[in-house]
């Protein structure tokens, strides 16, 4: 929309024309008046805008008289004549709809509106045609429009709009929809404005403040799926697995559950999927901790294949021994990003299929079926439940590796990309990693800090590989002050960095790798600040 | 919330690591016992006893017990309880074993030609060539799994010809990791081979310190020790393992060939052509060996049907709308005998978890035990059932006084509960014995419909009461018209073999043909009916006639009273089929002996997470059951509501929202409705811009929470084309 408008009005010279407005001028202005071709664009604009009026009430007409005319003179006439008039016809309703488009603009353009959210506008728009409260909402609005708060702004705006034109698209749903949205037009919003940010502590603040009105619903929801717990069990121990699916954290609700299961008796291993980092081999460590006991002293093998092999066994020793002891496995959100590799799935089926185990566990993302293949879903033998809780996901999204979290949002999904809010995302990021990663990053950032102040740099410095710290000094110092044992450990330390952007690397001329935060020093100088007192 | 609250303090520190064994604490273990509804003993004069009981007994099995919950409104006895759970543990038992034994059978045929197969081979028959089974397997690679055991198992275990090493695709990163797991399946002990084994490994390894685990010399070594054990390689997922590796694998052990008695063996899901194409023709030539089938799906999955299902055994049966969602859902999805087993044991599961008067179905072979089982809500519950109206109303006309008695009297109704239970079963017994029959009659009359066609999906036909009016059941009845003598005497002694009481007169009328037959045959013709008479190839009316009047003369009286015959046959079979194949729904107790309830199955088996995601959060009313987003009918038209969970209100929006969709335009847009009306009247008082902002900033965390909940659900993800604006990534009910 944007740029569209930047391309009509004035002061643009022609050599800078993107692509839609070449179109335009040559469909327009072309075959109509071939000198206005060679016009600025605000003559072209200006010519368009006059006899836009008339030509438009003419526009419907004008092509299907010609259509008659064929019919009526040329049936069976030479062909060729019946094609001009065709293509001319054609091209005069294309012409048409185009210079109506532009005037749509231009007087959006006149009238001094800064057009920016057509969503909303669309959304309004559907609003009023449907209920009768929100009309008068719209009416108050009216009244008010333009004056103190932005929020009104739009709305007023829209009104005086959507009385000229019809809204052009209601509300289309299903598949229909997606054919019309993934229609080629221009892109209708705004790239300018942007959220202000919001400081986290805030957000904690204002949700933990909010009262929600469904709260009597929401646990009379969830009373009715704590009445299927006896069904869930009696599942379980007929040797199905259960899969909780529906929209809520099914978190509460698993734990009340699990409860149940460890009074018989079970031992219970509770996996938290939406934690990043989570491996397959977590998993089946703690479910053979599980059954023998935490310093039991078997070693696996590397390969996890292998290692399932063992384990599988383990389990059926343990059935031998006490066969109506089970471990009942609980996985959240088990198509978490941590999880959703098709080998780690496999193996959770066939650690699932085992008799021993029992698995209950929920799923959330719309696509979570497509998960699983045919074998893995026969080894996973699912009873598939609905249990919608309504309950919010804040564990889910708060959870900080995860890359769907909530820390992207809040920052506008631009972590580390622009260097502007990234340093909001990287506090985040660290509050919620272990202490060794944080000193790993503080002595990253200290360093490049103290080379960017050797440089003389000012504090709106971005942080470039000129600042950067090689691989194997910051390895070293991460040595010296214990944050790390090994090469492994420090690589896994870094990968965080990297999944959340807060560092990035650049093999320099020897070939030996740089990193270095892309932030700026004032940026620095905080998130350094914040480790060292959190 | 009491319980909540110590759940979260105590895994408030646990929230966050990615996996721990939940130890409960001891206050947690108290509060875990349910409190189901077990509430308070109803307050209905005499059945105050047993409620006070009831409570304190399944205190007592919640421990350890089956959890079976207490259904007819708290009045089920424990003992029923208990009977119900045992009566579902016996009966599925009973089930079980017999398809487990039909599942051990199915590929039995296959595996005793594989065993020869590897038996036989050795270089007298294939020379330098590298002996190869191809597997074809099917497409249901869920079972594959299973075959490759049972080939190992067969081959290593019951016919002891040498070992098996299953590899699949997950083995085939590179050689080494193959040939690694090869030699680890060759050469370490599993149970079921020869004891020596043991001491014959470790002097090898003993022996040979220097040689890399993935040396094929070490196969050598243990292969001298064995000179009769051949050493098998089984690749269970041909079309998944890396070609390249299955190249190098294949010249590896065609080298070693002279040395090491190698087998391949080879699991084709696809077909032999595509095989073929995968490998280059020099490694194709290095093979050769034969082909073996496995069995078709359909037919192990008929034979199932029949042990599992129509067998006599088998007490409680698939109501017809059950056995429609099962066996569609074996064939448009899972195509899988155990899937099958799984989908009658939930039904099993569900019936005897839920319907009290399930109870019945483990009494019903002792009129004693079912008269001390049921109890007075018992009958009520009878009393109540839709199949007991029809009962009683047929009852009225003829014996008005036993009608009464059954509607008064519990003594009378049990006893009536005890002969409904024989009818029941003989109407099950019966319809199997048709089914079969009618099954053969179609497998001689038109082999290729019926192998079209499975029992099963007859089944729910026959059930409803409609399968003798589908043109399956006419077509079969007319070509049984007009197939030859010959065939017609086949047929004829092939049903009279299978146990009907039609047996006996299709035995007679089978004698009969044979003397017709053979009196016709001293003339040197055969026989003919007048069904089967050729249809005219003239094409007036009046010539057909009079070409049939000729056809007719030509017949003998042998010929006539062939005819007879025919006529009567059928026409007895028809009305045995129309008499066996009566809709189940007449039956009085029907309800209990058919589990015929739709929707735990399709929403067990046949999840449906999107559309109920969708549903939660376009109508937030139908799940929260609240007066302020209901809204049901006319939400349609009119608007969003700003009464309705956050989420839910940023879902509806996007739905509105283009593909590309501004975070900017999405948040004025969320604002708007939810405090559309609210924020003019604070614009009216003019100076309540601290509060507002306050507020605008707490909505502001509550937007960003909804849009991270819908990223977390995959409806949404960032753009990468333009900063802050957001990619649509799902369409509501597409």
């Amino acid at each position: 929309m944007k740029r569209k408008r930047e391309d009509i009005p004035p002061p643009p010279p022609p050599d800078a024309t993107p692509s839609r407005r070449s179109r335009v001028k040559d469909v327009t202005a072309g075959p109509n008046t071939p000198s206005k071709a060679n016009g600025t664009p605000r003559k072209a604009v200006s010519f368009l805008n006059e006899p836009s009026e008339s030509e438009i009430g003419r526009s419907p007409r004008t092509p299907r008289q010609k259509q008659i005319d064929v019919n009526d003179d040329n049936s069976g006439a030479d062909p060729p004549i019946v094609r001009n008039a065709n293509r001319s016809a054609r091209r005069k309703s294309v012409r048409n709809m185009i210079q109506r488009s532009i005037r749509e603009d231009l007087m959006d353009e006149e009238d001094g509106f800064d057009e920016e959210d057509n969503l909303a506008q669309r959304i309004f728009d559907d609003e009023d045609a449907g209920s009768s409260e929100s009309e008068s909402d719209d009416e108050r609005d009216k009244n008010t429009a333009g004056t103190s708060t932005p929020a009104k702004k739009p709305r007023g705006r829209q009104r005086k709009k959507k009385e000229k034109t019809p809204p052009p698209v209601v509300a289309i749903e299903g598949p229909t929809a997606y054919f019309e949205q993934n229609r080629g037009r221009a892109r209708p919003s705004s790239t300018t404005t942007v959220l202000p940010p919001l400081s986290p502590k805030t957000y904690f603040r204002l949700l933990g403040q909010h009262e929600d009105k469904h709260a009597a619903d929401v646990e009379h929801l969830s009373s009715l799926h704590k009445a299927n717990f006896d069904q869930w069990v009696f599942e379980l121990s007929q040797g199905f697995n259960v899969l909780l699916y529906g929209y809520g954290s099914k978190r509460k609700l698993l734990m009340e559950f699990i409860k149940e299961e460890a009074a018989l008796g079970n031992h219970v291993v509770v996996v938290n999927g939406y934690v990043g980092g989570l491996t397959i081999r977590d998993i089946v460590n703690m479910v053979v901790n599980a059954v023998l006991g935490m310093n039991h002293g078997v070693k696996f093998g590397v390969n996890v294949n292998e290692m399932m092999e063992s384990v599988l066994q383990i389990l059926d020793e343990h059935r031998e021994r006490d066969e109506d002891k089970s471990v009942t496995l609980l996985i959240h959100s088990i198509d978490a990003a941590a999880l959703r590799t098709p080998q780690t799935q496999a193996l959770l089926a066939q650690l699932s299929s085992h008799p021993t185990i029992r698995l209950i566990a929920s799923s959330d993302n719309i696509l979570s079926s497509l998960l699983w293949d045919s074998s893995t879903l026969t080894l996973f033998n699912f009873i598939f439940h609905d249990a919608t809780t309504f309950v919010t996901y804040d564990l889910e999204i708060s959870a900080a590796d995860e890359s769907e979290g909530i820390v992207d949002v809040i920052t506008g999904g631009t972590a580390g990309r622009s260097g502007r809010s990234g340093a909001k995302g990287v506090k985040y990021v660290l509050a919620s990693l272990t202490g060794n990663a944080k000193n790993l990053y503080r002595i990253l950032i200290a360093t490049q800090l103290a080379s960017m102040e050797d440089d003389g740099a000012g504090k709106d410095k971005m942080g470039t590989e000129a600042y950067g710290i090689a691989y194997r000094t910051l390895y070293q110092k991460g040595l010296e002050e214990f944050v790390c044992s090994s090469d492994l450990v420090f690589k896994t330390l870094l990968k965080e960095f990297y999944d959340h952007q807060m560092v990035t690397s650049r093999k320099d001329l020897q070939g030996s790798e740089v990193l270095w935060a892309p932030f700026r020093k004032e940026e620095l100088e905080s998130i350094l600040e914040d480790i060292m007192l959190g | 919330m009491d319980n909540d609250s110590v759940l979260n303090d105590d895994s408030g520190s646990l929230e966050h690591q990615a996996c721990y064994i939940y130890t409960p604490t001891s206050e947690a273990s108290s509060l875990a016992i349910p409190k189901k509804r077990r509430a308070a003993p109803s307050p209905s004069s005499s059945k105050a006893k047993r409620g006070k009981i009831d409570p304190k007994n399944c205190e007592a099995r919640g421990g350890g017990g089956h959890g079976f919950p207490t259904l007819l409104r708290d009045l089920e006895d424990e003992s029923a309880v208990n009977a119900r759970y045992e009566a579902f543990q016996r009966l599925w038992r009973d089930v079980e074993r017999r398809t487990d034994d039909v599942l051990a059978q199915v590929n039995d045929e296959t595996l005793e030609s594989v065993s020869t197969f590897v038996s036989k081979a050795g270089q007298d028959i294939y020379g330098e060539k590298l002996p190869t089974g191809l597997i074809l397997t099917g497409p249901n690679i869920a079972s594959h799994g299973v075959l490759f055991q049972q080939i190992e198992s067969r081959i290593q275990s019951v016919d002891k010809l040498g070992r098996v090493a299953i590899l699949t695709s997950k083995d085939s990163s590179n050689l080494k990791n193959v040939l690694k797991k090869i030699i680890r399946c060759v050469t370490e002990i599993h149970d079921g081979f020869d004891d020596e084994d043991e001491v014959v490994v470790d002097v090898k390894a003993g022996r040979n310190p220097s040689r890399y685990n993935y040396d094929p010399e070490i196969i050598h070594d243990w292969c001298s020790a064995h000179p009769d054990a051949k050493v098998v390689v089984a690749v269970q997922d041909t079309e998944a393992f890396d070609p390249a590796v299955l190249v190098e694998l294949i010249s590896i052990l065609h080298q070693y060939l002279p040395k090491i008695p190698f087998i391949l063996l080879l699991g084709i899901a696809t077909s032999e052509d595509i095989f073929y194409e995968k490998l280059p023709h020099s490694t194709i030539r290095l093979l050769r060996g034969s082909r073996f089938d496995i069995q078709r799906f359909e037919e192990s999955m008929e034979q199932l049907f029949e042990e599992a299902v129509l067998s006599p055994r088998s007490i409680l049966k698939l109501g017809p709308r059950v056995a429609d969602i099962v066996f569609e859902r074996q064939k448009d999805h899972t195509r899988s005998v155990t899937g099958f087993v799984m989908a009658l044991k939930y039904a099993y599961m569900s019936h005897f978890y839920a319907n009290a008067l399930s109870v019945v179905l483990g009494a019903v072979g002792s009129e004693e035990e079912m008269n001390t089982i049921l109890s007075d809500a018992h009958c009520d519950a009878i009393r109540n059932l839709p199949s007991f109206k029809p009962f009683i109303e047929a009852k009225i006309p003829s014996f008005p006084w036993r009608a009464r008695d059954l509607l008064t009297s519990n003594k009378a109704l049990k006893s009536a509960v005890f002969t409904a239970t024989k009818e029941c079963q003989r109407y099950t017994t019966n319809l199997a014995e048709a089914i079969t029959l009618f099954r053969k009659l179609q497998r001689i009359v038109s082999p290729q419909q019926a192998g079209e066609i499975p029992t099963y999906e007859l089944y729910s036909r026959i059930l409803w009461g409609e399968f003798t009016t589908r043109p399956a059941f006419r077509d079969a009845m007319l070509t049984t018209k007009k197939i030859n003598a010959e065939k017609f005497h086949t047929l004829l002694t092939a049903i009279s073999t299978l146990p009907s009481e039609l047996s006996s007169t299709l035995l007679e009328s089978a004698s009969k043909l044979q003397e017709l037959q053979s009196q016709k045959a001293a003339k040197g013709s055969t026989l003919v009916s007048e069904f089967a008479l050729p249809d005219s190839h003239r094409t007036t009316v009046k010539s057909g006639r009079v070409r049939l009047d000729e056809l007719k003369s030509g017949m003998t009286s042998q010929d006539t009273e062939y005819h007879k015959l025919v006529a009567s046959t059928v026409q007895s079979l028809e009305t045995y089929f129309k008499e066996r194949f009566k809709p189940y729904t007449n039956l009085f107790l029907h309800e209990i002996f058919f589990y015929d309830l739709k929707s735990p199955h399709s929403q067990v088996f046949g999840a449906k997470p999107r559309p109920s995601v969708e549903r939660a959060l376009s109508r937030p009313g139908d799940y929260l059951g609240c007066e302020c987003c209901g809204g049901g009918v006319d939400g349609e038209e009119g608007g969003i509501g700003g009464s309705q969970p956050y989420t839910a209100i940023l879902y509806q929006l996007y739905l509105e929202s283009p593909a590309l969709i501004g975070i900017y335009d999405l948040w004025t847009a969320f604002r708007m409705v939810c405090m559309g009306d609210r924020g003019g009247d604070q614009d009216e008082d003019g100076n309540a811009d601290d509060d507002e902002d306050e507020e605008e900033k707490e909505l502001q965390a509550q937007f960003y929470r909804a849009l991270a909940e819908l990223r977390f659900l995959g409806f949404v993800k960032y753009s990468k084309k333009k900063t802050d604006h957001l990619v649509k990534l799902a369409w509501k009910g597409l």
